[in-house]
């Protein structure tokens, strides 16, 4: 098996359309009421904060237990496994 | 016969797929659109209450009963039906489309039902016609999926009738109608359903069988079998405060095992156990806003995941396969899919102006208002969790991602572009435009969900998930596909189970086969001895030696009488 290439995002205009994006929904933050059923959800930027932290520990823990749960690719293939 | 088989609904499709594998290609696919558009028109006209009841032996049947929650489901089922003829209009085999409309009058027949007994019949033709859309799947592991699926299925239908039976014996009766989760038929019912709603523990069919039917096999599947048993939980169980928190294991769990799992059909069906982990949440809840919000999703969830299964069936059929790790670029040689399938994964991560949007929002809304907070917070996180599987990671990069070696393909075929664009704009016209679908739902509980801070969050959370993979790339940290099996529930029945059976099975064994070993030499040593000293000139030859044996055998003979007895 070839040594898996690390995944890049590599377009640029995408990138420049992300960043438009995120830097005007920071500053409409400002301008806009966000009414919140929940005190934490109030708080100025938690949905941007959360959405970024919340991707980052995502792929932490799927990393992470990847190596008890990944085996190889014709694991079920043999009748008992490489276990 | 003609009035049966236009007065039960799905009852048309069912029959009439027995017609379909002797039709010629272009006929068939006609004949098929008109059944379901006849099936349709007949479905969508019957209104809430009971119409056709039977008595088969001293029971009462509800053949036929519409509760207010069935019309968005079967108009749905009706949709997915005809753009799954679409869809597989390309392909010569006959099997596949027979099978499916057979399956999917099944489906629509059980939401109709209005009894258990009714129910069970449906709930088992479901199983043995979707099992052939997985058995025409192309790859080795089809057959042994397929068997899988099938005990999975038919014993959920066993568990089922054991329910029955049980609310038949307590005097409840077989009407299908709202049960106490906590008695012994209760429980029955709820693990027949919390079977094929791919409850935790019992969700590895899912992700076992449907990544192995051929393309158009995936995208009937994906329509039919969990929605059912979603509106069932709902009819049966709705308030019954422990869906709550397995729901939220339904959400929130499955996007690990996504986020490691490389064939994209795959990664497919985990996310469609996180959406029904939504559904499941929302019948938890059980307040009119959370069960509109359940159906809601449903309606649009069949159609946005069954548009993510087209997409990357189209691909597997155009480049023979869906593996992330093979996958890249393929904007530029299926343009058309590409645009399709971002249509999809934008409305499966609720993008606002799509159907997901409009619709996981009621359920939401109804747990905040609740006021379940960690609920919430894990429904977010289950979110952002789209956003890694879906729209990043069978999406962007197989579609707009860095190119592979050797990749070769084309645009989809006619039939699956119709299907996708159809799926697509059933998708905008939702998210656009609600009215229609909230008009059809079973409450009148509404949920402004356009209220401008609601969306700006929501836009929030998407942009800065998507700055976090970006993040992760510029790094280098962002793991990379592998070709891999990632063990999921399906491993307790296939490795666990057995493995345990053995380790139990052997020490009993040894000491069996020891003790028995033990026995035959000491029978074959006395003998032995036996036969030695019984010789003319033996030890024992005399008369008084047979007095001697008789009693030793005698002896013997009572021993055993008392062990007998003991035992």
């Amino acid at each position: 098996m070839a040594k898996p290439r690390p995944t890049k995002f590599t377009s640029a205009n995408g990138l420049r359309l992300l960043l438009a994006l995120a830097a005007f929904l920071l500053l409409a933050e400002v301008f806009v009421h966000r009414h919140a059923y929940f005190a934490l959800e109030a708080l100025p930027l938690f949905f941007a904060a959360f959405g970024f932290l919340a991707f980052l520990v995502l792929i932490a823990v799927s990393w992470l237990v990847a190596k008890w749960v990944t085996r190889s690719a014709d694991y079920y293939d043999t009748p008992e496994g490489d276990a | 016969m003609v009035d049966v088989l236009l007065s039960i609904p799905g009852l048309l499709l069912i029959v009439g797929a027995l017609l379909v594998p002797m039709l010629p290609h272009a006929p068939r696919q006609a004949y098929m659109l008109a059944l379901i558009a006849g099936s349709g028109y007949l479905t969508f006209g019957i209104e809430t209450g009971v119409h056709v009841t039977a008595t088969l032996g001293g029971l009462d049947l509800i053949l036929v009963r519409a509760e207010a929650m069935t019309k968005p489901f079967a108009l749905v089922f009706h949709l997915a039906a005809a753009l799954n003829v679409f869809y597989a209009m390309h392909d010569a085999n006959k099997s596949t489309p027979t099978a499916g409309l057979a399956y999917a009058g099944a489906a629509i027949a059980a939401l109709f039902a209005g009894d258990f007994l009714t129910l069970f019949l449906y709930w088992e033709l479901t199983a043995v016609t979707s099992v052939f859309l997985v058995l025409a799947g192309t790859g080795a592991r089809r057959l042994g999926a397929a068997m899988r699926y099938l005990l999975m299925q038919v014993g959920s239908g066993v568990v089922l009738l054991a329910g029955a039976v049980l609310l038949w014996r307590d005097g409840t009766g077989l009407t299908l109608q709202a049960l106490d989760a906590l008695t012994p038929a209760g429980l029955c019912v709820l693990l027949a359903f919390g079977i094929k709603a791919a409850f935790p523990l019992v969700n590895g069919w899912l992700q076992d069988a449907y990544p192995e039917a051929s393309p158009s096999g995936t995208v009937m599947l994906s329509a039919f079998t969990t929605k059912l048993a979603i509106y069932m939980l709902a009819i049966c169980f709705a308030g019954f405060t422990p869906l709550i928190y397995i729901g939220v294991a339904m959400a929130v769990l499955p996007i690990f095992f996504a986020a490691m799992e490389t064939d994209l059909r795959r990664v497919l069906a985990y996310s469609l156990n996180n959406q029904l982990g939504f559904m499941v949440i929302g019948i938890g809840i059980g307040t009119e806003l959370a069960l509109n919000g359940t159906v809601a999703h449903a309606f649009a969830s069949t159609i946005y995941q069954g548009l993510l299964f087209m997409a990357l069936g189209a691909v597997l059929h155009r480049t023979g396969t869906a593996k992330a790790t093979e996958l890249g670029a393929l904007a530029k040689s299926m343009p058309l899919t590409a645009i399709f399938c971002s249509v999809g994964a934008l409305s499966i991560i609720s993008f606002p102006l799509l159907s997901g949007f409009v619709t996981k929002s009621l359920t939401l809304g109804a747990v905040a208002k609740e006021g379940y907070f960690w609920v919430w917070l894990a429904m977010v996180f289950a979110t952002v969790g789209a956003v890694q599987h879906v729209f990043i990671k069978a999406v962007y990069l197989p579609f707009f991602g860095p190119s592979r070696k050797r990749l070769k393909a084309k645009e989809a075929p006619l039939g699956m572009l119709v299907a996708m664009g159809g799926a697509s704009a059933l998708c905008l016209g939702i998210g656009v435009y609600p009215e229609p679908l909230y008009a059809l739902l079973p409450y009148g509980a509404r949920y402004d969900v356009w209220k401008a801070g609601y969306v700006l969050g929501e836009l929030q959370l998407l942009v800065f998930a998507s700055l976090g993979f970006v993040v992760l790339s510029w790094r280098g940290v962002y793991p990379a596909p592998i070709d891999t099996t990632v063990l999921n529930t399906d491993y307790l029945f296939r490795r666990a189970l057995p493995r345990a059976t053995l380790a139990i099975a052997r020490p009993v064994l040894r000491v069996w086969f020891v003790v028995l070993g033990g026995l035959k030499r000491g029978v074959l040593q006395t003998l032995k001895i036996s036969e030695q000293a019984s010789r003319e000139s033996g030890l024992v030859s005399g008369i008084a030696s047979i007095g001697a044996a008789a009693g030793i055998f005698l002896a013997m003979f009572a021993l055993m009488l008392i062990l007998r007895q003991v035992m």
